[in-house]
């Protein structure tokens, strides 16, 4: 049979050859040689396709360990799918956590469609989700290894991708490691520290953000002596985190000296001499040495003196709690004693209250900012960054109030910093916050419109449509508008209505 | 038209008539016209100058005929009148005469060029064994468009599709030799069996025709088909570009009888420029079924197949039963099919109990038997999520070498796996 194909792969004449006997009388009465083996391959070949056998099976895998939950319905799953192949991540992200409150699984033919998805907001949400089936299909395709990262037996795989993946890789594989085993992953980067260049130094140190805690302090502070300036600034940066931490504590008892209250006299007196708190603002007189290691840059920056700048770097690493229990005046009181020319204070402050998020500072720095909107002492763009900035680290509760508060008369001016604070707050929004919204939206649709250019709720509907609680849902449809004025907005109007269509399918599809 | 509406009135036609073929009467305007309609046909006859036919005086009466019926009586037709229809009936059978003449120099004129197209390929043919199969690996693309396009010359239409895919078996494979030495030898076969076809049975040689290049039109095989009624069960499809057409794609639909249990695939061919056009009837999809009658072309291994009328799906009530109990009963199915036809390409068939395995980057399918067939294509990922390493009843399509898997028989309902 072999020497057939040997023939026909090489060429030449064919040599003499002994014939099927089935089909020797059709191929006897051919003269070509070339035709004749030909023929007799032909023959060969149907022998041997009609007589194919199984080939012997390979390995066998255990199959999937048994999912407990249901899967949703079919009806659900033709949203699910519409979701994960649109990208709609917020609604996704709804869409799980509904499938997680009625312990319902996505139908297995879906998962591969999940486990596709890149963006890691989808893979937040999935993750709660996606069950022993997906965890066993990932084993077959490494694209789909993101979901083994966030269980402790997983940690093996991840420290042999640690091992042997390129920088991106093995950031990743660290980060992973740190979110379920902060201990473990601090040891693999101790154990090649030494070998890594001052690049790849920086790159893995910033895997420690995630799961830091005073137990990676000692490493930290070892990482301040370290050759690469960006290495020495990330570890400083990181140690800053940590409130309890000894470069805290150092910058602590730096920064103390240079603010001073002079309070005024209590009672009677006081208020006849009409002395008032002072806050005195001594700057640092020399850069000192030290400073370098714990992180403080030496020239100026924000258009600031670098005398100023120390001090705002000074500053930004102190938990603000610690000048009212210092000082004992709450931060409202402190604030007010900073005149707009000491903006620096405030900008340090600012930076240590957003890292640390304290919360009782925020609102109050928020109201110090907003008040110097008109200050000429003050540069623009620090103003709008903070104001942006402190809303978005507000805790819920003061965010939604704030927010409830602009939405009382939303001006065009707010509209972005209004977007980007509710873009920034949980989901769903609370009832109140969904009604101020939505009346707001009504008052202005209801407005007979000179021809304005923009409307202040543009920046935030799709948001809205997205974040507004499902008991709102029905009432917050839209009756669409038909006069001219209105056209403009009526496709972001039908998309807002469909997308409460949607969830509101999602939500009746979706339950125990 | 409006001179016609006009001269429409009985008024106009003292004498008038009518039987089961024709109209006829007599005109009275300024001159007299005598005026025959043969409603077969049709044919008009009219005393009147006009060079237009029908002329008004025709349509008048055929306007009057089919508004005002009874205001033309039912009458033997008049003497000359039948003589010129009984003309006309024999002019008639002496045109189908010569049409049925002409299409049998046409088939003729076809048939000697289909030998010389195969001639040529034999030529081709035994070439690349005195050349060596080797030497193949190095030529360029229109090394093959050359001989597939006088093959499409030649009429031989269906080859050339066949000849492009063997192009990309070269090299595409370690055991590429192996599969094309095959390939060509059934090629020659089937050119020598076409030289012989007339000792063959009737099915084979319109098997032949068929392989060769004749097309199967779906108005000849309605006609003269074997017709089959049942419920047919859509356990697959899948789409496929055409090679030799560029743009077109050809949508395979495996059904398969309820009762009968016959297999039967539903072939059609959308150019790129017409996909998702509009007046292109849905095709049934997988877990869906239809009521009616399947016209088999003629075949020495029937499997293609029209549907009588336009299959009105509707989601199947029970879940297909396999047919295979495992992959040796589709491989003796295979062997049946090739001992009909050794050209079948492909068949289907719903087994029971498959799992998905992997080895080495290559995916098999598993039956229960510990047997395993490879499998064509991409990873199986819709198929493998599903099964979850547990066996899966499966429709799969296979075409000697690998199997393709269509659809899954799941718990409720039938699920459609890779298009492609």
């Amino acid at each position: 049979m072999s020497r057939l194909l040997d023939q026909a792969l090489l060429g030449g004449v064919p040599s003499a050859e002994g014939a099927d006997p089935e089909i020797a009388p059709l191929v006897g009465a051919r003269p070509e040689p070339e035709w004749r083996l030909l023929l007799r391959a032909g023959a060969e070949a149907c022998h041997r396709r009609a007589g194919r056998r199984p080939d012997p099976a390979p390995p066998a895998t255990p199959p999937a360990a048994e999912d407990p939950r249901a899967p949703c319905s079919t009806a659900a799953e033709a949203l699910l799918s519409e979701l994960l192949e649109s990208g709609q991540l917020t609604l996704l992200a709804e869409a799980c956590a509904l499938l997680v409150a009625a312990d319902q699984r996505l139908p297995h033919p879906l998962l591969p469609l999940a486990l596709n998805q890149r963006a890691p907001a989808a893979q937040a949400s999935l993750r709660r989700v996606l069950g022993p089936r997906a965890r066993w299909l990932a084993a077959y395709n490494p694209a789909w290894a993101w979901i083994l990262d966030d269980t402790k037996s997983e940690t093996p795989v991840l420290l042999e991708r640690w091992a042997e993946g390129d920088t991106e890789q093995r950031c990743e594989a660290l980060e992973a490691l740190r979110r379920v085993a902060p201990a473990e992953g601090l040891a693999a980067l101790r154990a090649t520290w030494d070998q890594e260049n001052a690049e790849t130094r920086r790159a893995l140190l910033r895997a420690l953000r995630v799961g830091l805690s005073l137990d990676d302090e000692p490493f930290l502070e070892l990482a301040l002596d370290d050759r690469g300036a960006r290495v020495r600034q990330l570890a400083a940066e990181l140690l800053r985190r940590l409130p309890r931490s000894r470069l805290v504590d150092r910058m602590r008892s730096r920064a103390t000296h240079h603010l001073r209250l002079h309070a005024a006299r209590k009672g009677v007196l006081g208020r006849l001499t009409g002395q008032r708190d002072q806050l005195e603002v001594l700057l640092p007189e020399r850069y000192s040495k030290d400073y370098e290691r714990d992180g403080v840059a030496e020239p100026g920056e924000l258009g600031l003196g670098p005398r100023r700048w120390w001090l705002v770097q000074l500053l930004a690493a102190v938990p603000p709690s610690h000048w009212s229990t210092r000082f004992e005046r709450s931060p409202e009181r402190l604030l007010e004693l900073i005149p707009a020319a000491e903006w620096a204070v405030v900008e340090g402050w600012s930076r240590a209250a957003t890292a640390l998020t304290e919360p009782a500072w925020l609102l109050p720095l928020w109201r110090w900012w907003r008040a110097q909107e008109s200050a000429q002492a003050v540069p623009r763009p620090r103003v709008e960054h903070w104001l942006d900035e402190l809303l978005r680290c507000l805790p819920q509760e003061q965010a939604e109030a704030t927010a409830q508060s602009l939405l009382r008369a939303p001006a065009l001016s707010e509209a972005s910093r209004l977007a980007s604070l509710l873009e920034g707050l949980p989901r769903p929004w609370s009832e109140g916050l969904g009604r101020a919204w939505l009346r707001a939206l009504r008052a202005d649709l209801d407005q007979p419109g000179a021809a304005r250019e923009l409307r202040w709720w543009e920046l935030s509907v799709s948001d809205a449509a997205a974040a507004l609680p499902p008991i709102l849902l029905d009432e917050a449809q839209l009756p669409l508008p038909d006069d001219l004025e209105l056209r403009r907005w009526r496709s972001q109007l039908v998309q807002f209505n469909d997308t409460l269509d949607l969830r509101r399918r999602l939500i009746e599809e979706i339950r125990p | 038209m409006a001179p016609a509406r006009r001269t429409a009135r009985p008024a106009f036609w003292p004498e008038r008539g009518r039987d089961a073929r024709a109209l006829w009467g007599t005109c009275e305007g300024a001159d007299t016209y005598e005026t025959w309609v043969d409603r077969e046909g049709p044919g008009y006859r009219c005393s009147c100058p006009s060079r237009k036919k029908p002329c008004r005086h025709a349509l008048a009466l055929m306007l009057m005929a089919a508004e005002t019926p009874d205001a033309i009586p039912e009458a033997p037709a008049p003497e000359p009148l039948q003589a010129w229809l009984k003309r006309r009936d024999a002019r008639r059978g002496g045109q189908s005469q010569r049409d049925e003449a002409a299409a049998v120099r046409r088939e003729r004129q076809r048939v000697e060029k289909v030998e010389e197209g195969l001639a040529a390929l034999r030529i081709w043919l035994g070439d690349r064994v005195r050349l060596g199969l080797a030497g193949l690996e190095a030529q360029p693309h229109g090394f093959w468009t050359e001989i597939a396009g006088r093959l499409e010359d030649a009429q031989v239409k269906a080859l050339p599709e066949r000849l492009l895919r063997l192009e990309e078996r070269v090299g595409a494979h370690p055991a590429w030799p192996r599969e094309l030495l095959d390939e060509l030898g059934l090629l020659a076969l089937l050119v020598e069996a076409f030289g012989e076809r007339e000792r063959l049975p009737e099915p084979m040689q319109a098997e032949l025709r068929t392989r060769v290049g004749w097309p199967q039109r779906e108005k000849e095989v309605l006609a003269s088909g074997e017709a089959v009624q049942d419920l047919w069960e859509v356990l697959g499809q899948r789409h496929e570009d055409m090679r030799w057409t560029s743009g077109l794609q050809a949508t395979y639909t495996w059904v398969r009888g309820r009762e009968t249990r016959r297999w039967a695939l539903l072939l059609r061919f959308v150019h790129a420029s017409q996909r998702g056009r509009p007046g292109q009837p849905a095709l049934p999809a997988p877990g869906e079924g239809f009521e009616g009658e399947l016209v088999f072309a003629p075949s020495a291994w029937p499997q293609r197949a029209f549907p009588r009328d336009p299959p009105e799906p509707s989601p199947l009530a029970h879940a297909p039963e396999p047919d295979c109990e495992d992959l040796e009963a589709l491989l003796a199915r295979w062997a049946r099919a090739l001992a009909a036809s050794p050209w079948t390409e492909r068949i289907c068939g719903l087994v029971a109990g498959l799992t998905p395995a992997e080895e080495e980057g290559r995916w098999w399918l598993v039956d229960r038997r510990g047997d395993a067939l490879p499998l064509r294509g991409a990873p199986p990922w819709t198929l493998l999520a599903l099964s979850g390493g547990h066996p899966v009843d499966l429709c799969v399509e296979w075409d000697g070498a690998a199997l393709r898997p269509l659809s899954a028989r799941g718990p409720a309902r039938t699920l459609a796996l890779e298009a492609r």
